[in-house]
C-alpha cells in the first residue's frame, strides 16, 4: 500500500473514487468478457496439434484427398480463407499477427494492457538486435506464408495477403484455421529461443489487435507450443507449393494432410474431425457398412449448415455431423443400418431427439465458443512478472474433443457435464509411461447427487434398466448396436449384449418405440427408476435424530435454545412429502434424555437415563417420532429446549452412550444422526482425553493433533455405514471437542462437518449463519441408502478415493446418506495400454429418493485418449488438478505429517512444469529466463499457493486444529468448482468504483452481474477504497482510512468510517423496506451489494451463511490478519509471494531439480 | 523324552495352526480384493484372530529363550519385534475404514508370515527329530555304557 500515491482528498462522487476514474479498473479487462476474448483461439486450437517436427510437408500420397468425402469438400476456396482469421488477417499486411503479446515497454499503463502484460514479464533490459527488427515484417511475413502453406499446399499464396476478402467470407471456412494455427506456433516458438520478446517492441503501439479486448487479454501468450514446427516451418519456403486450382474442391485434402502432418496418428483419431470421417465406420458403428447417407450430408457443407463445422475448432465436438443435418434420418447411420434388417420403419426426422434441432446453431456456436475456449486452445504461457489471471477460473473446463461417431446417436447432450463429473484430464495418454513423463495427476472429481442449478434442463428419467451382463454398465450413449442392431456392444468391456425388445416395441401399449429417442441413449446423465431387484428391503423413509448437548458448556452459549428454534423452524423444510419422515432427539449431558411423544398428544415426556453402562431404549415406542403424526408435541419440545435445560449445571457429555443408543433406535431402518458438540465426550469407550495442542502447532507433532485418539467412532462409523445410519457432525463453541476424533463419524459415514468456533447465542451474526446452515443442510435433498460406483474402461484402475465415505469394495463407496453439494475424487492408474481412441468412466449411484423410490443416477464421461504429449497438457483442467492435488495433500496430511503434505504439493507443481519444460519446449535442457506452461495450467502455480496458504495446509503455529480439520474436511468434500473458487480462492471486488451495471440483473440472461475481479493482494486496496472479500465461509468488507463518507452513507448508513464498527455485522439491506425491486435513493450501493452477496452465495449453492467481518485499514490486527491471510498473492509468514514462488519453481526447473 | 523334544513338537503343532492362521488371512483379504466380504466383516474377522497369533509368537519365543535354543530364538526374533512395534504403536488390528488403503501392505506382510511359518515348521520338524534322534543316541550310549 505503500507504493500508491497519495490519497486524493475524499470526493463525495464514490462511485468514481478518485485516482480511479482515469484508469479503468484493474480487473475489468479480464473480466468482462472471458467468452469472446478466447473465441478467436478456437481457430487455432483444432488445428494445432503437437506434432512432430520432422513430418513438415504433406505426404504425397495421401489417401485422404477424396475430395467427395471430406466435410469440407466443395468449399470454395476464398470462403476458406477467413473466419476467425480476423484475427491473423487484420494484422497481417504491416505486422506480425495476433500473437496478443504486449507492447514489452515494461512501462504497461492502459489496464488492458497491463493485463496482457501479466502474461509476459517487462523484457528484460536485453538490446534489441536491430537487424532482427527491420527485418521482422518481411521476415515474419514471408515465414508466414511459407508456413501457412505446407499445410494448405494448394491455396494460392494471393489469398493469404488479401485482407479485403475476409469480412465477406462465410463462417465456415475449415481451411484458415488449420491453417492458420501454424503461424502462431512459429512465432511463439521462437520467441523464447532467440528473439525473446522483442520483436514487440519497435512497435509498442501497435494498434488494432492489441487495442481489441481479445486480443488484448485474450491472447498474451498464446502462440502454439510446438517446438518442433518452427524448424520445419522455417524450412519450407514459399515456393514449395504451387498454386493449385481451387475448383477442384481438393482444397479439402491439404486440410487433411495438414492435419496428418502435425498429428500423430493415433491422436488424430480423436482429433481431426475429417480423418474420423473416414475412419468412423471402424469405432462408429463397426458392425455396419458405412452407409451412402451417412457420410455424405455431413461432407456437403451446402446443406446451409455449415456454419455448423466451426473451421478450425475441427468441429463442434459434441455433435457429430450428421447431426448438423437437421436430424434427418441418414443423420443415424446405425438406425438406418438396422431398419433394413428389421424392417422398422425408419425413424422419422420429427421422432429423431429433436430437442436440440431448433438451437442447433446457437449451440454449435456456443461450443465453438466455450469448447474451444482460451483454455483448450494449445498454447502455452509464460508465468513470470505477471499476476494470475483468475479470470480463467471462470471458464470452462477444455473441451473434450470427442470423434463424432463416438456416440451411437448425435446428441448434444453426451457429453458429460463438468460439475457432475470432471476429469484432470480431457485428453488421457494411452500408457501409463506417457501419464508419468506429464507428471499430471489423473482423476476423476465426482459430485453425483449434484443439485439441479437454476436454468438447467431436469435430468431425464428413464425407467428400464439395461446392462452388460458382464460388468454391469448401464447402457449409455457410447455403446454401439451391432449386427443390424440386434445387439448393442458394451463401451466399457466390449461384450455384445442383445438389445432387449422394449427398446424397439412398447408391450404396454403394443406400439413401437423409436430407441434412438431414449434418454438413456441421448444423455450422459439419466436417472434409472430401480425395480425391485435393487431393494434389499422396503425404501426407508427420512429419518433424523438429533443428539444435542445440554452440558453446562452448551447452556452457556446458549445453544440448546439456539438449535430448538432452528430446527423448529426447519421442520417445514424437511423433506417429508409423504409423511413418512421420522425424528427423535436426545439430550445430553452426564446422563441420556430421551423424549417421547405420542401421537397426536401435545406434551413431550422426558425420560432420563443415567444409567450409561447397559444401553437401553426407556420407552420401546413413540422415541423415533412420525413428524406429522406428533408434529404438536415436537414444536412444544422444540420451544422449551431451552428452558428445560436453562439451569443444567451438569458437565459430563455422554456423547457415546447416545450414539449407541441412537442405534438402537435407528436398528434396523437406518437414518441420519445429527450430533451437535459442545463439549468434549467424557462418558463410555469414546470419551476423549483434553489434548493441549497449545506447543504442538507448528511442529511436527501438529500432525498427530489431527489423527484420532481412539478407534471408537471409526468402529462404530464403519458398523454405522452397514446399517445405513450417517452422521453430522456439528460443533459450536470454543472448548476442545477433540474433532479429529469425533469428527471420524461423519468422515465414514458420508456425513458433514460444521464448527461455529464463535457460536455465542447474543451474537446475532453467528447464530444466523448457525441457523441459516443448518436449516439448509436439513432441507437438502437426501439420496438414502446409498452406494455409489465407478466404472472405468479397461486398462483404467480406481487406486484411492477421496472424501467422505465408507469405502465397501474396490470401487463401491457407501453413502448411507448422501448430499448434493458432496464431491468424491478418484485417483486413477493407467493399467495397461489403452488401445481404444475413447475411454470412459461411468459412475452410478444407487440411492432411495426422500419420497420412497429407489433410483440409480447414472453419469457416463467419455475422454478421447492421446498419444501426443502436448495434446495431454493442452487438455488438462487446471481447476480440477488443483481439486485433486489439495485433497490427496490434506487427506497425506492426515495419514502422514503436515510438511511431507505441503511438500509433496509444492513439489507436483515443480514436477508439472518441469515435465511441460522438458518434454515441450525447446530449452528442454538448461535454464531460461522464463517460466513456460501450458495455458490451460496457467494458474496451477497459484493454487497450488493459496492451497499452501488455505487454512486446510497453511504452515505457522497459528492455526488451531479444530480450524484446520474442519478446513480439510471442507477441502475433501466441496465440489471442484466451489472447493477451489471460492474456497481456495477467493473474490475480491472493490465496491467504490463499482461499474453502474454490478449488481443488478443482466437484461439478457437476468443473473446480477458482477463486479470486475481484483488480484488477491494487497496491492488492490487502496487508502481511499472500500472493498468486499468473499470465500464463501466469510465475507470481509475492508475500508481504506480514507474512504469517503459518503460512500459508507450510502453502503451501511453510517456518517463516515469511524463510525463504522470493526468487527463482525450483519449487513444491513437497506432498500428492504422499499417496494419490490428498487433501491431505495441514497442506498444504490447498499443495494448493489446486497445482491452481489446474494448472487456469490448462490454461486455456492447457498452452502454457507457467510458472516460479514468489517475489517479497517487501521482496524484490529487479527481481522486484518484473517483478511491478509486470503490475499494469497502477497507473501506472508508461512509462504511466499505469488512472484518469489515462481521465482523458486523457475531456479528449481532450471537446475532440473525436480 | 526330554522338555526340549517337548517344547519342539508344541512347537510343530503350532506352527502348523499359525501356517493355516496366516493362509486364512491371506485367502480373506484375497477374497476382500475380489468383493466376497465386506470390509467390515472382514476387520472383525481377523481382528479376533490377530492377538492370539501374537501370543502364540511370544509363547513360543519365550519358551525358547528359556530353555536356550538360541538359534531358534533368533529364527524368531525378527517377528515377535516387528509384533510388538506394531502392538506398541496400536497398528496391530484390521482397521475396515482404511484397509483398502493398506490392502497391499496387508497382503505381503501376510504372505511373508506364511513363508516363515512354513519355514519354522520344517525346521522344528527337523529340530524335533535331531532332538529325539541325539536323545535317543544319547540313552543307547548310556545304556550300552552300562
Amino acid at each position: 500500500m505503500n507504493n500508491l500515491p497519495p490519497p486524493p482528498p475524499p470526493q463525495p462522487d464514490f462511485q468514481n473514487g478518485p485516482g480511479r476514474t482515469a484508469t479503468p479498473p484493474v480487473g475489468f479487462g479480464p473480466a468482462s468478457s472471458p467468452l469472446t476474448q478466447v473465441r478467436p483461439q478456437p481457430v487455432s486450437r483444432a488445428a494445432t496439434p503437437g506434432g512432430p517436427p520432422s513430418v513438415t510437408s504433406p505426404p504425397p500420397s495421401e489417401p485422404l484427398s477424396g475430395s467427395g468425402r471430406s466435410p469440407f469438400a466443395g468449399q470454395p476456396a476464398p470462403g476458406q480463407l477467413s473466419p476467425g482469421p480476423m484475427l491473423s488477417q487484420g494484422v497481417r499486411p504491416g505486422y506480425r499477427p495476433p500473437t496478443g503479446q504486449p507492447p514489452m515497454s515494461g512501462r504497461v499503463t492502459s489496464p488492458l494492457a497491463r493485463s496482457a502484460a501479466n502474461m509476459l514479464p517487462p523484457s528484460p533490459a536485453r538490446p534489441m538486435a536491430p537487424p532482427a527488427q527491420q527485418q521482422q515484417p518481411s521476415h515474419q511475413q514471408q515465414q508466414q506464408q511459407a508456413y501457412q502453406q505446407p499445410p494448405q499446399s494448394q491455396q494460392p499464396q494471393a489469398y493469404q495477403q488479401q485482407p479485403p476478402y475476409q469480412p465477406q467470407l462465410q463462417q465456415q471456412q475449415p481451411q484458415p484455421q488449420s491453417y492458420q494455427q501454424p503461424q502462431p506456433q512459429y512465432q511463439y516458438q521462437q520467441q523464447p529461443q532467440s528473439q525473446p520478446q522483442q520483436q514487440y517492441q519497435p512497435q509498442p503501439q501497435y494498434p488494432p489487435a492489441h487495442g481489441l479486448p481479445p486480443q488484448g487479454y485474450g491472447q498474451p501468450g498464446q502462440p502454439g507450443p510446438y517446438p518442433g514446427a518452427v524448424p520445419a516451418g522455417a524450412a519450407v519456403s514459399p515456393v514449395r507449393s504451387p498454386p493449385p486450382s481451387m475448383a477442384q474442391g481438393g482444397s479439402m485434402m491439404p486440410a487433411g494432410s495438414s492435419r496428418r502432418r502435425l498429428y500423430p496418428e493415433q491422436s488424430m483419431e480423436a482429433y481431426s474431425s475429417q480423418q474420423q470421417q473416414q475412419q468412423a465406420p471402424q469405432y462408429g458403428h463397426s458392425g455396419l457398412p458405412p452407409l451412402p447417407g451417412s457420410g455424405q450430408p455431413a461432407a456437403d457443407p451446402s446443406a446451409g449448415q455449415g456454419a455448423f463445422f466451426v473451421p478450425g475448432a475441427a468441429q463442434p465436438p459434441i455433435i457429430s455431423p450428421s447431426a448438423a443435418q437437421g436430424m434427418s434420418p441418414q443423420g443415424y447411420p446405425s438406425a438406418q443400418g438396422m431398419q433394413q434388417p428389421q424392417g422398422y420403419p425408419p425413424p422419422l426426422a420429427t421422432q429423431a431427439p429433436v430437442p436440440m434441432a431448433p438451437q442447433m446453431t446457437d449451440l454449435s456456436q456456443q461450443f465453438s465458443q466455450m469448447g474451444v475456449g482460451a483454455n483448450t486452445t494449445e498454447y502455452q504461457t509464460s508465468l513470470l512478472g505477471g499476476k494470475p489471471q483468475l479470470s480463467a477460473l471462470d471458464e470452462a473446463p477444455p473441451a473434450i474433443k470427442l470423434p463424432p461417431n463416438a456416440a451411437c446417436v448425435p446428441s448434444q447432450f453426451i457429453i458429460c457435464p463438468a460439475n457432475h463429473k470432471r476429469s484432470t484430464l480431457n485428453a488421457i495418454p494411452r500408457t501409463d509411461k506417457l501419464l508419468k513423463k506429464t507428471k499430471l495427476p489423473f482423476g476423476l472429481v465426482i459430485t453425483p447427487f449434484k443439485t439441479q442449478e437454476q436454468g438447467e434442463e431436469p435430468i431425464p428419467v428413464v425407467s428400464e434398466i439395461v446392462r452388460c451382463r458382464r460388468c454391469r454398465t448401464y447402457v449409455n450413449p457410447f455403446v454401439q448396436f451391432v449386427e443390424g442392431g440386434r445387439r448393442w456392444k458394451c463401451n466399457l468391456c466390449g461384450l455384445s449384449n442383445d438389445v432387449p425388445l422394449i427398446f424397439d416395441y412398447d408391450s404396454a401399449t403394443q406400439t413401437n418405440r423409436n430407441r434412438w429417442v431414449r434418454p438413456d441413449l441421448n444423455y450422459s446423465v439419466v436417472e434409472f427408476i430401480a425395480p425391485l431387484e435393487y431393494m434389499v428391503r422396503p425404501p426407508m423413509p427420512p429419518v433424523y435424530v438429533f443428539i444435542i448437548d445440554v452440558s453446562y458448556a452448551s447452556v452457556q452459549l446458549g445453544a440448546p435454545g439456539v438449535i430448538g428454534q432452528t430446527i423448529l423452524s426447519a421442520l417445514d423444510r424437511i423433506p417429508n412429502v409423504d409423511n413418512r419422515t421420522k425424528v427423535a432427539f436426545i439430550a445430553v449431558d452426564s446422563s441420556l434424555h430421551y423424549f417421547q411423544v405420542r401421537p397426536n398428544a401435545t406434551e413431550p415426556q422426558q425420560l432420563v437415563v443415567s444409567d450409561l453402562d447397559d444401553i437401553f431404549l426407556p420407552s420401546p415406542t413413540d422415541l423415533l417420532l412420525n413428524l406429522h403424526e406428533c408434529r404438536q408435541g415436537i414444536e412444544c419440545l422444540l420451544s422449551r429446549l431451552e428452558s428445560m435445560f436453562k439451569t443444567n449445571h451438569s458437565v459430563g457429555n455422554a456423547l457415546c452412550p447416545a450414539i449407541q443408543a441412537a442405534q438402537k433406535m435407528l436398528g434396523t431402518l437406518g437414518g441420519k444422526v445429527i450430533v451437535m458438540q459442545a463439549s468434549p465426550p467424557t462418558v463410555g469407550e469414546g470419551k476423549v482425553e483434553p489434548r493441549t495442542e497449545g506447543k504442538d502447532l507448528g511442529t511436527s507433532r501438529e500432525s498427530d493433533l489431527l489423527r484420532p485418539q481412539n478407534s471408537w467412532y471409526k468402529t462404530v462409523a464403519a458398523e454405522c455405514s452397514r446399517t445405513q445410519i450417517a452422521f453430522d457432525t456439528v460443533f459450536i463453541g470454543q472448548q476442545p471437542m477433540d474433532i479429529p476424533t469425533v469428527s471420524c463419524l461423519a468422515r465414514y459415514t458420508g456425513g458433514s462437518i460444521f464448527y461455529y468456533p464463535s457460536f455465542m447465542a447474543t451474537r446475532k451474526p453467528e447464530v444466523d449463519r448457525f441457523s441459516q446452515e443448518l436449516s439448509n443442510h436439513l432441507s437438502a435433498r437426501v439420496a438414502l441408502e446409498s452406494v455409489l460406483r465407478v466404472r472405468a474402461s479397461k486398462g483404467l484402475r480406481m487406486a484411492s478415493y477421496y472424501g467422505n465415505f465408507f469405502l465397501r469394495s474396490l470401487d463401491l463407496l457407501a453413502l448411507p446418506n448422501g448430499l448434493p453439494n458432496h464431491s468424491y475424487a478418484v485417483d486413477i492408474e493407467i493399467e495397461d495400454t489403452l488401445t481404444s481412441p475413447v475411454v470412459y468412466f461411468q459412475t452410478a449411484l444407487l440411492h432411495t429418493t426422500a419420497y420412497g423410490e429407489r433410483r440409480i443416477r447414472v453419469a457416463t464421461l467419455a475422454l478421447p485418449t492421446t498419444d501426443n504429449i502436448h495434446t495431454v497438457f493442452h487438455h488438462a483442467d487446471q481447476v480440477a488438478i488443483a481439486s485433486l492435488l489439495s485433497r490427496k495433500a490434506v487427506d497425506r496430511a492426515l495419514v502422514a505429517k503436515l510438511e511431507d503434505a505441503r511438500e509433496a504439493l509444492q513439489h507436483k507443481a515443480l514436477e508439472i512444469i518441469g515435465a511441460f519444460k522438458t518434454e515441450c519446449t525447446q530449452s528442454s535442457s538448461g535454464a531460461t529466463t522464463q517460466l513456460q506452461i501450458p495455458r490451460s495450467l496457467q494458474l496451477l502455480p497459484f493454487l497450488t499457493l493459496s492451497s499452501l496458504k488455505h487454512t486446510s495446509l497453511r504452515g505457522g503455529n497459528n492455526v488451531p486444529t479444530a480450524l484446520r480439520m474442519s478446513a480439510i474436511n471442507s477441502i475433501l468434500t466441496l465440489p471442484a468448482e466451489q472447493g477451489v473458487q471460492p474456497y481456495t480462492v477467493a473474490r475480491l471486488y472493490s465496491l467504490h468504483d463499482l461499474p453502474p451495471q454490478a449488481g443488478y440483473p443482466d437484461e439478457q440472461t437476468g443473473i446480477t452481474v458482477l463486479p470486475p475481479r481484483l488480484g488477491l493482494s494487497a496491492e488492490s486496496l487502496l487508502p481511499f477504497g472500500a472493498y468486499l472479500l468473499h470465500d464463501g465461509s466469510d465475507t470481509f468488507l475492508w475500508f481504506g482510512r480514507d474512504v469517503s463518507p459518503a460512500l459508507c452513507q450510502a453502503l451501511l448508513n453510517v456518517q463516515d468510517v469511524r463510525a463504522i464498527p470493526s468487527g463482525v455485522i450483519t449487513f444491513p439491506d437497506l432498500s428492504s423496506g422499499a417496494g419490490d425491486d428498487g433501491p431505495v435513493a441514497g442506498f444504490e450501493l447498499n443495494f448493489q451489494v446486497n445482491n452481489i452477496l446474494r448472487r456469490l452465495n448462490d454461486l455456492c449453492h447457498n452452502l454457507w451463511k457467510p458472516v460479514t467481518y468489517v475489517c479497517k485499514e487501521e482496524g484490529e490486527p487479527v481481522l486484518r490478519m484473517w483478511m491478509s491471510q486470503r490475499l494469497t498473492e502477497d507473501m506472508d509468514t508461512s509462504a511466499p509471494s505469488y512472484q518469489q514462488f515462481l521465482n523458486q519453481i523457475r531456479d528449481k526447473v532450471n537446475r532440473g531439480n525436480f | 523324552m526330554s522338555f526340549t523334544a517337548i517344547a519342539y513338537i508344541i512347537a510343530l503343532i503350532m506352527a502348523g495352526v499359525l501356517l493355516f492362521g496366516a493362509v486364512y488371512f491371506v485367502i480373506m483379504l484375497t477374497d476382500l480384493e475380489c468383493d466376497y466380504i465386506n470390509p467390515i466383516d472382514l476387520a472383525n474377522n481377523l481382528n479376533t484372530y490377530v492377538m492370539p497369533e501374537m501370543a502364540a509368537q511370544l509363547v513360543l519365543f519365550v519358551v525358547f529363550l528359556l530353555m536356550g535354543e538360541w538359534t531358534t530364538m533368533l529364527l524368531n526374533l525378527p517377528l515377535t519385534a516387528w509384533n510388538v512395534v506394531k502392538v506398541v504403536n496400536n497398528r496391530q488390528f484390521y482397521d475396515a475404514t482404511e484397509v483398502f488403503r493398506t490392502l497391499s501392505r496387508h497382503k505381503r506382510e501376510n504372505f511373508v508370515k506364511v513363508g516363515f511359518y512354513l519355514l519354522c515348521f520344517f525346521y522344528y520338524l527337523y529340530s524335533m527329530i535331531m532332538t529325539l534322534v541325539n536323545e535317543s543316541t544319547a540313552d543307547y550310549h548310556a545304556a550300552s555304557a552300562h
